[in-house]
């Protein structure tokens, strides 16, 4: 039963991880922390479940389109609304994409309505023995897009100019414009990136919890509280944070009470910014005088 | 000049407004007084002080439920418990502090995002105490010689509490205080430099901002005498920050503007109800991209 | 008795020795230089005795107090502080309430005084206000007291940052590079500032400057600093002609026989 529940839990890690990875890049990339994430990761489900059961999309075509559509609205949102505020006091940032979250939820409840949409698992329901567990399909998927998705932005920042333009901005903005690179194209990039990991964490969630306007809030908390875990500026944190909160929060709600699972990612948030700011694979930044 | 005749005017129009007003408008009324306390409270930490707070209504839930609870229990008059419960908000203010002083900006957003969740979470989980999603039918408190129940003493009552919290943080706002907030807001960094301790006055300024948002609390708990963990979610805390934001951050004047458009924009949206708090964030996100100085700035600037 | 005293003061960031085993002494009424080339860690050593960073050993004192056993903010209670090289502002904040600020341990109230409103803070206001006009007037920017300081152009931002820095009433000014950008006139200028300032307030000056005419100017004492260890120590005059000072600044002379 333990290895059950911890094969759940690593499967609400990988979706977590995917948002938390999401999140770490803008916040590297652009120093912003994207409070709007959540209504971004319920947007791309209700894109993919609008394709699919209302336009007849095949499960790929609706998953790679709704990602795609997200991924531009995120680079939509940058251009229009947080560009402007790039010289701005950190604070009104943060408002700004709170603002655009409740905007997005908003927006989501007009046009869709607030009762939930069932989003069925293109693969079958009955679980698959692999020895020492039972795994759903959907499970099996959902970790195994999380890593091809974690491959492909590993190879995107390894081996593209694209991605070695955005980790030099994310270590220096000055100088990387005075290499030559378009600063403003590498923050469009990265809401764009993190917009489609969104969806796409929402896209796979869907199945597991139906989708409604709010489905995307706190799942997208508790990638908050991963990131924070593994490092707000670490990406193979983000991975690592996701995972251990997702088995932890799931043996808290098996062994202790459901009631506390969302208490955990706030709880958890405070104390690590009160003990180790810097999370788990963090670096400490010191600031020039 | 100019202001010391508009605020000589608005004490004369709220002294008159119970003679000329319906039941509705004067609800309408008390209501702002409570919005401008909050509004005076958040100003201090986010404009002042710029240490921002996403769940201030976290704040407010506190003197709410401490204060009904007490009097309920003890039967104690309204001086003592909305005192508790503003005491009991400042203690909590005070601890929420301490992690501010370790971190800032977004990981400070998310401190007071879980510090609001937390307490919501609470206040819905400890059924016994609060009534949980039942709500808590709050007891009329005693004042000697006054009956609360009475709309106007409400009214008046509300509206002395909010003059002298308004005098108060606004001799503190001016004088060495005030300015060590705004120095710490502008650089901290400088704010060492000269002396000023940025540790005691973060303190200060979270202590001080959630004792005004707890007195507001128990204000509002005797105006419905009735209060839910609805009233305290994430979605009031985002429309206190639209109050103070589009009214006019870092200036009074501003959270009472942001007061009154508060208590009175869900009346003009009444019939569009469900879009209320899409209208609230469009008017938050504008304000923050087009006009950062809010209508008080804008105020100004067509002046001139 | 030494106004300040560095005793073997040694600061390491990582892997890097910044400053390493750096001693001199700033005697009262002087105007110290501290001077050397970029990199050569004499920012460093500011954000050490203004207590931003801590170092790995040695001893700094003010008079007879020991400076490394004080928190940030109490630095200027004890009676240093100091001028930033990228100005740092209240931004915000007028003009008035940049040197109000300056003044801020020295005006005597508290919250709870201001609150209530009682006689006293406005007798300390109008006092501190009146201090800070003088001040303004002293920097020639009283004219614009109550404009944002945000307005200012560079070099009155400056200036703004002085005035403040004198309002604190140090007995040790700290100038990190405050002619930097100005042309001979401007520097000049300086140079005659800080030779009034000294005199009127009787306070000591340790100046971070790469402005070799301020420096031979108005420096009773230079300490040169290259990697993080003191080079030479003397009157500009005999630091001018030091061979050591000159071969670090402008490199080994090559040859002296004549082809």
């Amino acid at each position: 039963m333990l290895v059950q529940v911890i094969i759940s839990g690593i499967t609400s890690g990988a979706v977590y991880a995917l948002i938390a990875l999401g999140f770490v890049m803008i916040y590297k990339a652009a120093g912003v922390m994207n409070f709007a994430q959540g209504q971004i990761v319920t947007l791309g489900a209700y894109f993919a479940v609008t394709l699919r059961d209302h336009m007849e999309f095949s499960y790929a075509a609706s998953f790679l389109s709704a990602i795609f559509a997200t991924g531009l609205l995120g680079v939509v949102l940058e251009r229009l609304l947080f560009r402007p505020l790039i010289k701005a006091h950190e604070s009104s940032v943060i408002i700004a994409t709170i603002a655009t979250g409740i905007i997005l939820e908003n927006v989501i409840r007009l046009v869709w309505g607030s009762e939930f949409y069932p989003f069925k698992t293109p693969f079958g329901v009955t679980a698959i023995d692999v020895g020492f567990a039972l795994v759903t399909p959907q499970e099996l998927w959902i970790f195994g897009i999380t890593t091809a998705l974690v491959l492909l932005l590993y190879g995107y920042f390894e081996w593209t100019k694209h991605g070695l333009a955005m980790r030099a901005v994310a270590i220096n903005q000055t100088g990387s414009a005075l290499m030559g690179i378009n600063v403003g194209r590498v923050f469009s990039a990265s809401w764009g990136i993190n917009s489609a990991l969104g969806a796409a964490a929402g896209i796979l969630f869907a199945p597991l919890l139906a989708v409604t306007p709010v489905m995307g809030n706190a799942v997208s908390t508790s990638a908050f509280a991963a990131a924070v875990l593994g490092g707000a500026k670490s990406l193979p944190g983000a991975i690592v944070g996701g995972l251990t909160l997702g088995v932890v929060e799931n043996l808290v709600g098996f062994y202790v009470s459901t009631a506390l699972k969302p208490l955990l990612s706030f709880t958890l948030i405070i104390a690590i910014l009160m003990v180790r700011p810097t999370g788990l694979l963090g670096r400490e930044e010191i600031k020039k005088v | 000049m100019t202001s010391r005749i508009a605020f000589v005017g608005a004490i004369i129009a709220v002294g008159c407004l119970p003679f000329a007003a319906d039941q509705y408008v004067l609800y309408l009324a008390t209501l702002t007084a409570i919005y401008l306390m909050i509004g005076f409270s958040l100003n201090l930490l986010l404009g002042y002080t710029g240490q921002i707070s996403l769940g201030h209504a976290g704040f407010v839930a506190i003197g709410a439920y401490a204060s009904a609870i007490l009097t309920k229990h003890s039967g104690l008059g309204f001086g003592l418990t909305a005192a508790f419960g503003a005491g009991l908000a400042a203690a909590v203010g005070f601890l929420v502090g301490l992690p501010a002083l370790k971190v800032r900006g977004y990981y400070l957003a998310l401190v007071t995002l879980a510090f609001g969740e937390i307490i919501q979470v609470s206040i819905r989980q400890a059924k016994s105490l609060t009534g949980g999603n039942d709500g808590l039918n709050v007891v009329a408190p005693q004042i000697p010689g006054l009956a609360l129940s009475r709309p106007h003493t409400t009214y008046y009552l509300l509206w002395v509490l909010a003059l002298f919290s308004f005098l108060a943080v606004r001799n503190v706002v001016r004088g060495r205080t005030g300015r060590a907030f705004a120095c710490i807001r502008d650089s901290e960094i400088a704010a060492q430099a000269v002396g000023i301790s940025v540790t005691r006055y973060k303190l200060y300024a979270f202590t001080l901002s959630a004792l005004l948002a707890g007195l507001a609390g128990a204000m509002y708990s005797i105006l419905n005498q009735y209060i839910h963990p609805d009233d305290f979610d994430f979605s009031r805390s985002i429309a206190y920050l639209m109050m103070v934001v589009v009214g006019g951050l870092g200036t009074l004047a501003g959270s009472a503007i942001g007061a009154v458009l508060l208590a009175v924009l869900p009346e003009v949206l009444r019939r569009f109800q469900d879009y209320q708090e899409l209208v609230f964030a469009v008017l938050l996100l504008g304000s923050i991209i087009f006009v950062p100085q809010g209508i008080i700035g804008l105020g100004r600037y067509l002046a001139r | 008795m030494a106004l300040l005293n560095v005793d073997q003061l040694s600061v390491t960031f990582g892997g890097l020795q910044a400053v390493n085993q750096l001693s001199f002494q700033v005697l009262p009424g002087h105007i110290h230089g501290l001077i050397g080339p970029n990199g050569a860690g004499k920012t460093t050593v500011f954000n050490v005795i203004t207590r931003i960073y801590n170092p790995d050993s040695g001893r700094i004192s003010l008079l007879d107090q020991n400076v490394l056993g004080l928190e940030p903010h109490e630095v200027a209670a004890a009676g240093i502080t100091r001028t930033f090289q990228n100005v740092e502002l209240f931004q915000n904040l007028s003009v008035l309430d940049n040197v109000l600020a300056g003044q801020h341990t020295r005006i005597r109230y508290g919250m709870v005084a201001s609150a209530v409103g009682i006689r006293r803070v406005r007798q300390e206001e109008d006092r501190a206000t009146r201090e800070a006009l003088q001040l303004l007037e002293l920097v020639k920017l009283r004219s614009v007291a109550s404009h944002a300081a945000s307005s200012l152009p560079f070099g009155q931002q400056r200036m703004l940052e002085l005035a403040r820095a004198i309002a604190v009433r140090p007995k040790l000014l700290l100038l990190d590079e405050p002619a930097a950008g100005m042309n001979s006139r401007e520097s000049a200028e300086l140079s005659e500032l800080l030779r009034m300032i000294r005199a009127k307030f009787g306070l000591g000056i340790l100046l971070v400057e790469h402005d070799m005419r301020v420096v031979m100017n108005i420096c009773d004492r230079v300490t040169v600093m290259q990697y993080g260890q003191k080079l030479f120590e003397g009157t500009p005059y005999e630091v001018r002609s030091s061979p050591e000072v000159i071969e670090a600044y402008l490199g080994k002379k090559r040859s002296s026989t004549p082809r």
